[in-house]
């Protein structure tokens, strides 16, 4: 028998290379929240004055430069592409706009609906599930259908129906993304509340004479927060996905405005004509990028503010 | 079980009913319908039309219930982009080729996954362990739209091993055309299964009956491949709901990228052309397909696991 294997369960293994560098970045999440901080947060806050270019600066002289470090492509003795340029470093798109400070506001749209959908649904949902699970009954059997419905039917579908009855606009995605977003708060802020509700400090409270708003706002919702706060990071990543699908679809905020799933789908015509793959690839890896170091930095907070969910 | 099925119809007709309902009012929250229904350059006997056929004279109950009658009988109005087509008809027309997509990559997720799933909680903490772990966790950090398009652009553009878009003609071609948008998709589809497939078969390799197939001398794949992934496999299951909502999403995204003639890509010329009709339809057939799934997967659970039907 293998000495190193016991039960079947190797022992002693120490991850190596890219794999420990993974197990080292999940338990010290400095590493994806310098990321998020560097690609997110600082140029969503200071897009106006650290981005080189003006994001809607149209200049047809430089449409699709190359990234600084490409070289020139021939074709048959014919310059087809220019060198690129440090002017623009990561290039430029089919209009001559400038691909780094677009990404650079991009993150600015990204970070604000993000935000503001999750407050929205955040508050609509863990309200809800709050005074569903307080108050039980009728009121609880008719939120936690509404939560059925909606968690059965696909978000996308329903995104997709409203941007066309609402037209494509900033508030019709943040509206879109609290919708399917809701459902979940209100599930999970209902089950806490049973397991509170039940508990010897709340039937004290009310002994003692405390309105039900008085316990639900004060003795509730305080044991509440900390897994609701582990399921908007988690959460997060998510939003910034769906936002970025649905503006790739058309049915996100509307060109001109530097998104970053519009920006991935303006690419995609220059991918198939073999035109610049630099349009494309850079909006694309700084969601890949924020939505990695996001999910890190949700998996880390939530082994740190409930153990019991470790290793799911 | 024969109650539980009934009270799970019932469920899944409330659900129906929900989703009526919901794209009923968005068509008149919106204010006059007929903005939303009829193009802008709808005449005034479109109009007289239009009103006629769905009661929009009428008060609201009985606009849903003609509204509800027209869909039973598969009437969901004409689509604004092509006036002369049925809507319901532009979508099915459309179907089989969704159908298809969706399948093989469910297909390519599922061989995937299992194994790669249950190597990784056999190994775990090792290097293929950290490797699949890496995978999946890249698989849901990454956009599905860009990932197609970046393997668009390394095996259609640079090495033009297959091609960049379109369904192909017959047979083989059609199914050379399948092979990047089933991988797109499937791509994501494996980041999700293999970790709960992992999950899964570590509780069940830590129980009891498993020890004592250990202790009896039966040999470690049959361990493994026999006792741990039989029982460990209900759980990926209840996933099953999951995924093929994740399916519609993935083949709407997909298909935008490949062009490939599917419903998704209607969807999205039908956000292009505010195409409402055309759109309610595809929601109300995703809708019936996805709720029928969801019911099919629930009976099977219960007949797996009948501790769901006392539940």
């Amino acid at each position: 028998m293998d000495i190193s294997r016991i039960g079947g369960i190797p022992v002693g293994a120490a991850p190596v290379g890219l794999g420990k560098f993974i197990a080292e970045a999940r338990r010290y999440p400095l590493i994806p929240m310098f990321i998020l901080v560097v690609l997110l947060v600082f140029p969503a806050v200071t897009a106006q004055w650290i981005a080189p270019h003006d994001p809607y600066d149209v200049s047809p002289r430089e449409r699709l430069t190359p990234p600084a470090w490409s070289g020139p492509q021939y074709l048959n003795g014919v310059e087809v592409r220019p060198e690129g340029s440090w002017k623009n470093i990561l290039g430029t798109d089919k209009l001559g706009r400038d691909v780094l400070s677009r990404i650079m506001h991009g993150a600015r749209y990204s970070l604000s609906i993000s935000l503001l959908a999750i407050l929205a649904g955040g508050v609509v949902g863990s309200g809800l599930g709050v005074l569903a699970g307080y108050f039980g009954g009728m009121l609880d059997h008719i939120v936690m259908r509404l939560v059925d419905i909606f968690i059965t039917i696909p978000g996308l579908l329903f995104a997709l129906v409203l941007a066309i009855v609402l037209g494509p606009s900033f508030s019709t995605i943040v509206l879109v993304v609290a919708v399917i977003l809701w459902p979940r708060f209100a599930r999970m802020s209902r089950a806490e509340t049973l397991s509170m509700r039940s508990r010897d400090f709340v039937s004290r409270a009310k002994v003692s004479g405390c309105s039900d708003v008085r316990i639900m706002l004060r003795h509730i919702f305080p044991n509440v927060v900390n897994p609701l706060v582990v399921l908007v990071t988690l959460e997060v990543g998510h939003v910034i996905l769906l936002e970025a699908t649905l503006s790739f679809l058309g049915a996100g905020i509307p060109r001109p405005i530097p998104a970053w799933g519009l920006m991935v789908a303006d690419g995609r015509d220059l991918i198939v004509g073999g035109n610049g793959w630099w349009v494309s690839l850079f909006p694309g890896m700084a969601i890949l990028l924020v939505v990695l170091s996001m999910n890190l930095s949700g998996d880390w907070l939530r082994d740190k503010l409930d153990p019991k969910l470790r290793n799911r | 079980m024969q109650r539980y099925i009934i009270v799970r119809l019932f469920q899944s007709l409330i659900v129906l009913f929900a989703v009526s309902i919901i794209i009923f009012g968005l068509a008149r929250i919106s204010g006059d319908p007929m903005d939303v229904l009829l193009p802008d350059d709808a005449g005034p006997e479109e109009f007289m039309l239009m009103e006629q056929q769905w009661g929009l004279d009428k008060p609201l109950h009985i606009q849903y219930l003609t509204f509800i009658g027209n869909a039973l009988v598969g009437d969901f109005g004409r689509s604004v982009q092509h006036p002369t087509r049925d809507a319901l008809e532009l979508v099915l027309k459309r179907f089989p080729a969704t159908i298809v997509l969706a399948g093989l990559a469910l297909l390519i997720s599922i061989v995937i996954a299992f194994p790669v799933g249950v190597l990784s909680a056999v190994k775990k903490d090792t290097m293929p362990d950290y490797l699949a772990k890496t995978f999946a966790l890249l698989g849901q950090s990454a956009p599905s739209f860009w990932v197609a398009i970046m393997l668009m652009w390394i095996f259609a553009v640079q090495l033009g091993w297959l091609p960049t878009s379109g369904r192909g003609e017959s047979g083989w071609d059609m199914l050379v055309h399948l092979i990047l948008p089933a991988f797109a998709i499937g791509w994501y589809q494996v980041a999700a299964l293999m970790r709960l497939v992992r999950s899964s078969m570590l509780e069940v390799l830590d129980s009891e009956f498993i020890k004592l197939a250990r202790v009896k001398g039966v040999s470690e794949s049959k361990v493994v491949w026999k006792h741990a992934l039989r029982n460990a496999s209900i759980a990926p299951v209840t996933l099953l709901g999951l995924l093929v909502a994740q399916l519609v999403t993935g083949t709407v995204v997909t298909e935008t990228v490949f062009s490939y003639p599917g419903v998704g890509l209607l969807a999205v010329d039908a956000i292009r052309n505010r195409d409402f009709q055309v759109m309610q339809t595809i929601v109300l057939v995703f809708a019936l397909i996805f709720v029928g799934i969801n019911l099919l997967v629930d009976i099977v659970y219960a007949y797996i696991d009948p501790r769901i039907r006392y539940a």
